[in-house]
């Protein structure tokens, strides 16, 4: 075992492995061994000048690829958060545009309906007050196509997407119902003047302007 | 700890021939050694732990790497290259313990067995050759040995389980991620 290890058997070696006090000896064997060995002769300048290559080639190429890292790293994050930024700055500034709506079947409002009744025309002679205005006919608003109703129940984007296209339908249909109420207004004035003229004609006995005549008569 | 050149050349000319003599003790090879010393200190180099001692860190460190070295290799390895097979439980100064073992050696052995023990362990000589030199037989050169061991064997123990120099080597134990062996 102390003078030609390399030559013990298997068995031998278990022996020395299992046995305590066998063991023992081997460490002590083995410390002596360590400790009186003669040691290392040791040239600090060659030591040194054989290690420093590994310094420049490990050391450097670390430190370089610890910086690109880091700055590739940096760079990534930062252009996450000027992504995110902006992005959310694009959705606050942009208003709902039509193209985001979604396609409706009928865009087109029917034209406001002006009843004119020739009986209440009569009765608004005989009491002598003035014609009101026609009555403006909106289209109706139970059209169900047009109106896109929010859904209860869906995604929150869905809710604000399909409310943004009730706002759209509705703006629309609202600045149409203007449109058509002016013109409505304008006609009304119209008819009125037109009336007045008739009923100064056939009551007063003035003669009305030959173009009213023709405008009432239809001729 | 980012050093310069020229402090880590202090650094290293001052830590590097202690470093090297535990290696040496426990590996029994000085490549091998020298390897160990090499990665120890260029994991230094790489580190970013701020050490106030930083000789006690390279000593505990290189004492790990070869344990853990030795750990890797088979019994029969072991046996070959006289490693030990029991690790030491406790951290100790190279030089201080090979003064102690010396001394210890020049106390508790007679002349003959000193004799022998030197032929055999500092010179490195076979049984055989011990035996021609000092004109006795092997079985002698043997019966010489055994007795030194058994007569060493008191002062063996307390060496290897109270020894301790440096205190503040455990403050850097918490620190540095490759200095504990692995089992």
């Amino acid at each position: 075992m102390l003078d030609a290890p390399s030559s013990l058997s298997d068995h031998e070696l278990s022996l020395i492995e299992n046995d305590p006090e066998m063991r023992e000896i081997y460490e002590i064997s083995s410390c002596l061994s360590g400790a009186l060995a003669p040691g290392p002769e040791i040239d600090i300048t060659q030591e040194w000048e054989r290690f420093r290559p590994r310094i420049r080639k490990r050391y450097v190429w670390m430190r370089w690829m610890t910086r690109v890292a880091a700055v590739f790293l940096g760079v990534v994050a930062l252009s996450g958060i000027i992504g995110v930024c902006v992005d959310r700055k694009i959705n606050e500034d942009t208003p709902p545009v039509i193209s985001r709506v979604a396609p409706t079947e009928k865009m087109e409002q029917p034209a406001p309906v002006v009843s004119i009744a020739s009986a209440s025309a009569d009765s608004c002679a005989t009491s002598g007050s003035p014609l009101l205005p026609a009555e403006v006919v909106h289209p109706s608003r139970s059209s169900s196509h047009h109106r896109v109703k929010a859904k209860s129940g869906v995604k929150k984007t869905e809710a604000e997407a399909e409310a943004e296209e009730i706002d759209i339908d509705e703006y629309l249909r609202i600045q149409q119902a203007r449109i058509d109420n002016d013109i409505a207004m304008q006609n009304a004035k119209i008819y009125e003047d037109e009336f007045e003229s008739m009923i100064q004609l056939m009551y007063v006995g003035e003669a009305p302007d030959k173009s009213v005549i023709c405008r009432v008569t239809m001729q | 700890m980012e050093y310069t050149t020229a402090e880590f050349e202090v650094l290293y000319r001052r830590c590097f021939p202690p470093a090297m003599r535990m290696a040496c003790g426990l590996l029994h090879d000085e490549d091998e050694a020298r390897d160990v010393v090499h990665e120890i200190f260029l994991k230094l180099l790489e580190s970013d732990i701020k050490m106030e001692n930083p000789s006690a860190f390279i000593l505990r460190a290189v004492r790990n790497a070869s344990l853990n070295r030795i750990n890797m290799l088979a019994t029969r390895e072991k046996i070959r290259k006289r490693l030990t097979l029991d690790a030491p439980t406790d951290v100790f100064s190279p030089d201080l313990q090979n003064e102690d073992v010396e001394s210890a050696v020049n106390r508790v052995l007679t002349d003959r067995e000193r004799q022998v023990v030197k032929l055999i362990y500092s010179e490195g000589l076979s049984y055989k050759t011990a035996a021609d030199r000092l004109g006795i037989s092997v079985a002698s050169i043997n019966k010489h040995v055994v007795g030194a061991l058994k007569n060493y064997e008191p002062t063996f123990k307390p060496l290897n389980h109270d020894r301790r120099t440096e205190r503040n080597i455990d403050s850097e134990d918490a620190r540095c991620p490759f200095l504990f062996v692995r089992s």
